[in-house]
């Protein structure tokens, strides 16, 4: 609407003065050249009026966006994160920051940097939020020549504000003939390096020789399959601190015929170690690494159907944990390598775990035949095993029972089904929970598996199962876990059961509550159930 | 049996070895020999304190974090299924619960809200996060120009 002020002189609407002046005279001329320019000057006019209104419109619609935005800051404030003290929130952002991936579109430590002031403060004032990322260095047909030059920059960036912090590297390198000229860069900073993770397609990086390796604890190495040379990782055995030596493949054997292997040293500070045995002297390496308190062993790689005669080696490991996938053919089995050649008299940890992956009829017989070595190794060692974990083993409850039969100590047992898969074309389905395995467990009575009265596993104080069967039998599974809920310390003597102070159970079906409900007198008295379905 | 006061009022029961899952409360249980008086804690309202009680009662019995190992433990971010389960179901009080964690020392506690914070953050773009936590972007144009030259990635490919 026009303002108060301003009155149009030209009367819109009036179709009888366009009748009236119709037939032109002088007079009628004149007339309509003067309402023409009254006409022109309304136009200016209404031209003016709506700019000030524009400006106006304008003007108030600034004024909106600053109060919603002063709106926006005030409730900002209410934000719960806004509460949080600094400490708290700079772990938070450490947190955030791990592992990020300087490829990315998104750069984990970047972002939580650019949210606002105080994060912005906070993460550039925290050298954690810098000192742990991922990098890939692409082939040679992959470079772009912005991208390096980014990469490089993000690189120097986070080597810059990780400060002199120790660095937590995931490098991973593809296959070229040459190395990547930031894997040059990053080997300057190598005298922080504390955990190293290393993708590459061999172990062959003549820059890892030279660098400083001095502050190095970690190192996992995964070389491509097809790479069929020996490790050499002498780099490594420049190292004085490393504590944990991982690798996919075999460790480098004093007998290789390649000349530096010979002077491979003794590696006494690496406690934790991970490889996979290789013909003809399988657990040859362990030689160099007589402080292991954890052995990881990984697939079997062999050719023979009979292991070889091989003198025993006895370690001082409280861990042993085996990982494999589906055996092949007739070749013998990696549990059953380690538990013929093994002697472990400290050993309290046991965790044996199958990759998923088909099964033929052939190869659950040869992983079944592989457990039955586990008592006699056990009886050897004379070791007081605490824990045991079978994860995903396509192997019988009898089986399982067996093993647990020779456990008096064990105190924590984990078993896990393998996944059911759909396509499942050789054997049947085999997975060890059952009824059976549930009342084997129990504290005072027989099963079908288990003729003794006498119970199997008497120390046992944490159980987990996850099942993968449908039509799980809860009645079993609830009257085993009341047999063993013996909180009176003369009644567990008396027994010579101790008292489950744990349960978890992870099922496929949907779990009914009510089913559970005869657990809860015992999970207010101090018992940890989990009780979880689908 | 010790009761607890909340900063609202509520009384809560609980166990001695459920409450010394915090180091605040065992040291203060160290000098009450009589459970008969309940103990305040003003910074802690009662829907968060049952909360952390919940956490304490599920894992009494377990091993207490060591506190050398705190860095390597902190660095990683690994939730246990049930901790998941019970922390994302309360993801509306996560803060104050992460507070009441820190007020009380209930260290595995704390690890655990901090843990699923981070987690909620990883991944996301900056503006993604602004809109997650409701914070408003009041950096300088100074600023803004240099995180865009940090940023430029996504322009490159």
């Amino acid at each position: 609407m026009p303002s108060e002020t301003f009155l149009p002189r030209v009367n819109l609407g009036e179709d009888r003065l366009v009748d009236r002046l119709r037939f032109l005279g002088n007079h009628q001329r004149s007339e309509i050249s003067s309402i023409l320019q009254d006409v022109d000057r309304d136009l200016e006019h209404y031209s003016s009026e709506i700019y000030t209104l524009q400006a106006k419109l304008s003007f108030l619609e600034s004024q909106r966006e600053r109060l919603r935005n002063h709106k926006a800051a005030l409730s900002s404030l209410l934000s719960p994160i806004h509460r949080l003290p600094n400490e708290l929130l700079a772990r938070i952002l450490m947190l955030a920051g791990q592992e990020s991936g300087l490829n990315s579109t998104n750069v984990d430590a970047l972002s939580v940097a650019a949210v606002c002031y105080r994060w912005r403060q906070m993460a550039l004032a925290s050298s954690s939020v810098w000192s742990s990322f991922h990098i890939y260095l692409p082939r040679e047909d992959e470079d772009n020549e912005k991208l390096d030059s980014l990469l490089e920059y993000r690189l120097d960036l986070f080597l810059e504000r990780s400060g002199q912090r120790p660095l937590d590297l995931s490098i991973q390198v593809a296959d070229r003939d040459d190395e990547h000229p930031l894997f040059l860069n990053l080997t300057e900073s190598s005298p922080r390096w504390e955990n190293l993770s290393l993708d590459a397609y061999n172990d062959d990086y003549p820059s890892l020789q030279s660098a400083n390796l001095s502050s190095l604890k970690t190192v996992c190495i995964r070389v491509a399959e097809e790479w069929t040379e020996p490790l050499q990782l002498m780099w490594i055995t420049s190292t004085k601190n490393l504590s944990t030596l991982s690798s996919n493949m075999g460790l480098p054997r004093n007998k290789e015929v390649n000349e530096p292997l010979r002077s491979f040293p003794v590696m006494h500070s690496v406690t934790k170690l991970t490889f996979c045995p290789e013909e003809p002297d399988f657990l040859e390496p362990l030689h160099r690494f007589p402080n292991i308190r954890y052995l990881g062993l990984q697939d079997l790689n062999m050719a023979e159907a009979d292991i070889p005669a091989l003198s025993h080696v006895i370690l001082p490991i409280t861990s042993l944990d085996i990982l494999f996938g589906p055996p092949v053919a007739v070749s013998p089995h990696l549990i059953e390598l380690a538990m013929d050649i093994l002697t472990a008299p400290s050993l309290s940890s046991l965790m044996i775990t199958s990759k998923p992956g088909m099964y033929t009829a052939e190869g659950q017989e040869i992983l079944i035949n592989s457990l039955s070595h586990i008592p006699s190794f056990l009886e050897r060692s004379n070791c007081m095993l605490t824990q045991l974990v079978l994860k995903a083993l396509p192997v019988t409850d009898q089986c399982v029972v067996d093993v647990l039969k020779h456990l008096h100590a064990l105190s924590e047992l984990t078993v896990e089904d393998p996944i059911a898969e759909s396509d499942y074309d050789a054997p049947p389905y085999l997975g060890p929970i059952s009824r059976e395995l549930i009342e084997s467990l129990h504290a005072h009575r027989r099963s079908s598996l288990r003729i003794s009265l006498s119970p199997i596993v008497p120390k046992l104080r944490s159980l987990v199962l996850k099942a993968q069967s449908t039509g799980f039998d809860f009645s079993s599974f609830i009257s085993t876990v009341a047999s063993r809920w013996i909180p009176s310390t003369y009644a567990s003597m008396e027994t010579g059961v101790a008292c489950l102070r744990s349960v978890e159970l992870h099922l496929v079906q949907e779990v009914d509550p009510e089913d559970y409900l005869p657990l809860a007198p015992f999970e207010a008295s101090g018992l940890r159930v989990v009780v979880k379905g689908k | 049996m010790f009761t607890l006061l909340s900063e609202d009022g509520i009384s809560f029961q609980a166990e001695r070895d459920v409450l010394e899952r915090s180091v605040l409360l065992k040291n203060m249980l160290e000098d009450v020999q009589d459970s008969s008086n309940s103990i305040p804690l003003p910074n802690v309202a009662s829907a968060v304190l049952e909360k952390v009680l919940h956490f304490c009662e599920h894992h009494r019995g377990d091993p207490l974090p060591v506190p050398e190992e705190d860095e390597t433990r902190m660095r990683k971010i690994v939730i246990e299924d049930w901790d998941y389960d019970f922390i994302s179901a309360n993801c509306d009080i996560v803060f104050e619960i992460i507070m009441a964690a820190n007020y009380l020392d209930i260290k595995d506690l704390l690890d655990l809200g901090c843990k699923y914070v981070a987690s909620l953050i990883k991944g996301k773009s900056t503006e993604q996060i602004r809109e997650l936590f409701h914070i408003v972007n009041d950096l300088t144009p100074e600023e803004e120009e240099k995180i865009k030259k940090e940023n430029q990635w996504a322009e490159a490919v």
